[in-house]
């Protein structure tokens, strides 16, 4: 078997088996869980996909990093952290307005910087990188 | 900044994936290089220049 058929077996696995975990506990359902489960499948569809172009790109004899893709994790890691600032003050003053606990703020605020990071990336992607 | 690197690597009967091979980066860098959506760094810019045997300012310009 293939190491990509092995990764993408992997990843569906574990997937399925949270998904399986969900349903079959309705009673601890709510909003937050069913969020959380939809950003992990999306972080492990992400991590199939950047693992799927790696072995692409060692198939074909290509380096697996270059300035290009340093520079996309840099620039999108950079203006993650800017906007994210936003985020920590909107979630402070949330957290002013009503009483949330401590592990929550912290989950979104991590949460949201990691989204934050994702998205800045692929749009990157499409957009393109030009510093002039 | 334009380059001209999908025109001379016509002309040499080069495809994206031996450029990038020959030159050290993925494939999607050709790809952002030939569509503009990325400024290489002057090493690049030398190594792509080298395999099409001309000057830097030959193969890349400011639009």
């Amino acid at each position: 078997m293939k190491k990509e058929n092995i990764i993408i077996a992997l990843s569906i696995g574990i997937v399925f088996s949270v998904g399986l975990w969900f349903l079959n506990n309705p009673g601890n359902m709510d909003i937050g869980k069913i969020i959380s489960f939809g950003i992990l499948a999306i972080l492990i569809l992400f991590a199939i996909l950047t693992i799927i172009s790696r072995i692409g790109s060692i198939k074909s004899g290509l380096t697996v990093e270059d300035e290009l893709s340093k520079k996309l994790v840099k620039t999108a890691a950079s203006r993650s952290y800017y906007f994210s600032l936003y985020l920590w003050l909107l979630i402070m003053y949330l957290d002013s307005e009503s009483v949330i606990e401590t592990d929550s703020i912290i989950g979104a605020g991590i949460l949201g910087m990691a989204i934050l990071f994702g998205l800045h990336w692929v749009i990157l992607k499409f957009v393109g990188i030009k510093d002039e | 900044m334009n380059s001209r690197i999908k025109e001379l690597r016509a002309r040499h009967n080069l495809t994206q994936l031996d450029l990038a091979k020959m030159v050290g980066v993925r494939r999607e860098t050709i790809v952002f290089l030939e569509k503009g959506k990325y400024n290489p760094s002057l090493k690049l810019a030398h190594d792509i220049s080298k395999v099409f045997e001309l000057s830097i300012e030959e193969v890349f310009g400011l639009e």
